[in-house]
């Protein structure tokens, strides 16, 4: 009889024990539109491996920063030499993104980006809130690119 | 005076002239031989050492009354009077009982000989077989989580924090098998799939640097896996098991994969065949499969090994022992989860690529390995004071990488193949019971090939080379005290312009307090070299990541005092007690190098980690009820910054507990608790998602056992407590499973 309380004892004990890592809250996402258009003259084929919108959640300060993945957006590969181009990502994480724009891949490295257009309205600031769409524009001059690293 | 001198004269005279034979075997108290014990007839200068089965032989002794004497490090001395014949066979066995009271351990890798485990001067922890069996382990890594002291990061073990977790690569750890270092050619990384778990005799955990006796790897201490030696009856094992997975209990991490809401199987089967033949010779053989599905999506595996070991003894001075072993295993890599709120998916880490149909995550790559080990040695006592050993090894490993889309084998050419392959020789001398010295040399090299690797001049052959010579010294200056100094000398090509040498000391006290109680004092070095994946790995396939060739050997030093001791307390009760410090010097860890815009293996500034460790095992005087509890303290700090070392658990606490309530009805568990690491620094967090969580570790193991005749069965509940943990940045550790096991001796 002893054995049969020990066993209960144990069972609601153990039923009762805290059981760690938990899924952390989810925030809510939310859905960025956006619409490019180009000007200047679009640079050759073999130095145009990749092309996206890229939004950041932070200021970067070198390419190493693009490995940030956690604190960026990325849209699917945007065409390439149109006059303007638009983009949906859904899913986007919630906040304010402070650093954002259209980016270049130019050679096969990882590293080998750099942003050829940056969306500049509002200081370049905007935000996605849960369950609402914020809708952007941008411009990119392939002739006058942007200064990379960002000055402060 | 002179009439005992007298009476010597004539006894030696008489004995020349009726010269007679003495002989005999000289066991433990549970029967296993003592090789090397002094046995002196006393008043005479005739003496014999036994040798490795315990017999001795005494030639040209004169019939009479002899005072024998039989001495062995670690034994009381036992003297016995024998009447010497030429009538009868003069057939004279000893039985010695060990020191240090009711002990019957016994360790290898602290002295590179056999020794009561409780007289060594070092910290060591021994897993038995029975220790091993009753807890089903399945994998190495399984047994060496319920050690004192040692703590498993995925595939990355650390003893007293010596490791961290340095993405499998490069072990600070040196695991050996039967003492032959048994680490990946390509990675150090150690291969605990390629070890035969069900024919483990016990496993020797050496806490400290290790390096004067073993060199590169024995960094932060020594894993020594012993295997089995020849039963007297023939023996057959069957065992069987089969199991579960539980799915896990929160749905948000059910619904991230599409088996989330299953229970997911594995199983596993081994049998063994083991018989001594004769005197002359004995050998067992096992063959295990296994397959897991996994817990996750992508982490099943199959694995397949077999393992044959053999020894002949052509005369009782010599012997000659082979282990071979095979292993084949297909398996996903999960190497990093997709969030913390999809832990069961590998993330993809790619800059806004969409995942192409068929190709999996690349935080689970497909591969096929396949590693062969090759380890014989000889043996040879030449005479009462001197014997040698000469030992080979080699161990191989091939991982060639699966094609996402089509299931097939890719090219070797894009995956990696690596020998690992050396030898070594050993000479033991004992000139007497209270001193031994060993002196030895090694000559080890890597060749490895692989896809990811870029070396400095192309010549993958014969790469990092290495050669040794070393010493070990023990020297009992009274009977309570012993003393056990060591050196060793490395020298490492690094390649074709640079080598590398150390000089790795050792000195250690230890000293007999009351019967059964040492105190000791240990000091010593250790290194280790970079391996092949960390200095020549240059790839950006999953990530960008630089070969380094100015990468330089970590090294190490250690200062440990403790004390162990065994007292009766409604039954046995031992215990151990050390304080230690450790420091580094050159941690080789990954980071992302601003200059290079990738990864890059580099040495870090020096750190220490200073600590305590306690340990306490009781037994009842019935044998029914067994305890133990250990509970390490670490205290790690960098040198240059102050801050603790990432990874590492301050506090660490291992128990258990196993009741043989009723006839071969026997119940037990473990428990394991590690503390929060005080710091995560991780890289991986820049762009895999929630990999800086860690969280601390509770696991409870759960098992129930009953055996009639040649049956076993037993019932194991992993994580009992149902308790998610952090494994390592990125992965989630294993959840509760339930296992039920059959075994069939005979």
């Amino acid at each position: 009889m002893k054995i049969k309380w020990l066993i209960l004892a144990c069972c609601i004990g153990l039923s009762a024990c805290d059981h760690g890592l938990e899924p952390p809250a989810f925030s809510g996402t939310g859905r960025i539109e956006g619409t490019i258009e180009y000007v200047g003259n679009w640079p050759s084929p073999d130095s145009l491996d990749d092309l996206r919108f890229v939004g950041m959640r932070f200021i970067p300060k070198d390419t190493s920063d693009f490995l940030q993945l956690n604190q960026m957006v990325i849209s699917q590969g945007l065409q390439r030499n149109v006059d303007s181009d638009s983009f949906v990502i859904e899913d986007a994480a919630t906040g304010f993104y402070v650093y954002s724009g259209v980016a270049q891949k130019f050679d096969s490295d990882l590293l080998s980006w750099r942003p050829v257009g940056l969306y500049t309205d509002d200081a370049g600031v905007f935000s996605v809130a849960p369950n609402q769409t914020t809708e952007i524009r941008l411009q990119v001059d392939f002739n006058h690119l942007p200064i990379f690293p960002p000055t402060q | 005076m002179k009439g005992f001198l007298a009476l010597v004269c004539v006894m030696f005279c008489v004995s020349q002239a009726f010269a007679q034979e003495l002989s005999g075997r000289i066991t433990a108290a549970e029967g296993t031989p003592i090789p090397g014990a002094h046995v002196i007839p006393l008043g005479t200068s005739m003496g014999a050492v036994s040798d490795a089965d315990g017999r001795y032989h005494i030639k040209s002794i004169g019939a009479g009354v002899y005072e024998i004497q039989v001495s062995s490090i670690g034994f009381f001395t036992n003297r016995q009077t024998f009447v010497v014949s030429k009538d009868n066979p003069n057939v004279l066995n000893f039985v010695l009982q060990e020191k240090v009271f009711e002990s019957d351990e016994v360790v290898v890798s602290a002295s590179r000989r056999e020794q009561p485990a409780l007289s060594v001067p070092v910290s060591v922890s021994i897993l038995s077989a029975e220790d091993l069996s009753r807890r089903n382990v399945i994998v190495l890594d399984d047994a060496l989580r319920t050690i004192s002291g040692v703590q498993v990061l995925d595939n990355q073990i650390n003893i007293r924090g010596s490791s961290g977790f340095a993405y499998n690569t490069g072990s600070r750890v040196l695991m050996m098998l039967d003492g032959m270092p048994l680490l990946t050619a390509d990675s150090d990384g150690i291969p605990l799939d390629a070890l035969p778990a069900t024919e483990i005799e016990r496993i020797e955990v050496l806490k400290g640097p290790g390096s004067a006796l073993y060199g590169s790897g024995a960094l932060g201490g020594v894993i020594n896996v012993i295997t089995k030696d020849f039963p007297d009856e023939p023996t057959v094992m069957v065992k069987a098991y089969s199991g579960t997975w539980e799915p896990v209990r929160y749905e948000t991490w059910r619904k991230g994969w599409s088996h989330g809401n299953e229970y997911r199987p594995f199983m596993g089967l081994s049998a063994s065949y083991a018989e001594k033949r004769s005197a002359r010779f004995g050998w067992w053989a096992n063959m295990t499969f296994r397959r897991d599905t996994g817990y996750a999506a992508l982490s099943g595996r199959d694995v397949f090994h077999g393992f044959a070991k053999g020894s002949f003894r052509p005369n009782p001075a010599q012997k000659f022992d082979l282990l071979i072993g095979l292993m084949a295993r297909q398996q996903d890599d999960f190497i990093f989860w997709a969030s913390a709120r999809d832990v069961l998916s590998p993330g993809r880490v790619s800059f806004g690529d969409v995942a192409e149909p068929g190709s999996s995550p690349n935080g689970a790559p497909d591969n096929f390995v396949k590693q062969i080990s090759f380890l014989p040695s000889f043996t040879h006592f030449l005479n009462s004071k001197w014997f040698y050993e000469v030992k080979g090894r080699v161990f191989g490993s091939l991982v060639q990488p699966i094609d996402d889309k089509t299931g097939q084998l890719k090219k070797l050419s894009e995956g990696t193949i690596g020998f690992r392959y050396g030898a070594e020789g050993q000479l033991n001398w004992i000139p007497s019971s209270e001193t031994r010295a060993v002196f030895g040399f090694s000559r080890d090299a890597i060749t490895t090939e692989s896809s990811f690797f870029v070396t400095s001049d192309g010549d993958h052959l014969g790469g990092q080379p290495e050669v040794a010579v070393f010493t070990h010294l023990e020297q009992e200056l009274t009977p309570d005290l012993q003393l056990v100094g060591g050196l060793r000398y490395d020298h490492y090509r690094v390649d074709d312009s640079t080598t590398e040498t150390r000089l790795s000391p050792k000195l250690s006290v230890a000293y007999t307090w009351l019967q059964g109680h040492v105190l000791r004092l240990a000091w010593g070095h250790g290194f280790r070299v970079p391996s092949f994946a960390e200095r020549f790995t240059d790839n950006r396939e999953f990530l960008p990541i630089v070969r380094n060739l100015d990468l330089r050997p970590e090294r190490s030093e250690s200062v440990e005092f403790g004390i162990r001791g065994s007292i009766q307390a409604f039954g046995q009760l031992s215990w151990d007690v050390s304080l230690f410090r450790n420091t580094y010097n050159g941690f080789i860890e990954p980071r992302l190098v601003i200059a290079e815009q990738a990864f890059q293996f580099i040495n870090l500034p020096a750190a220490e980690i200073n600590g305590a460790e306690i340990q306490f095992d009781w037994e009842s005087k019935n044998k029914r009820v067994r305890a133990g509890v250990g509970y390490t303290y670490l205290d790690s700090k960098e040198s240059d910054t102050g801050l603790p070392l990432p990874f590492r658990a301050t506090h660490q606490i291992v128990s258990s507990l196993d009741y043989q309530f009723w006839r071969s009805l026997s119940a037990g568990m473990d428990f394991r608790y590690s503390s929060e690491p005080d710091r995560v620094e991780s890289d991986f967090a820049r762009f895999i998602p929630d990999a800086e969580i860690m969280e601390d570790t509770r696991v409870m193991d759960m098992r129930i056992s009953g055996s009639k005749g040649p049956i076993e069965v037993a019932f194991i509940v992993n994580n009992a407590l149902e308790y998610y943990y952090v494994e390592r940045p990125a992965l989630l550790g294993a959840p509760r499973r339930y296992t039920f096991r059959v075994t069939y001796r005979h």
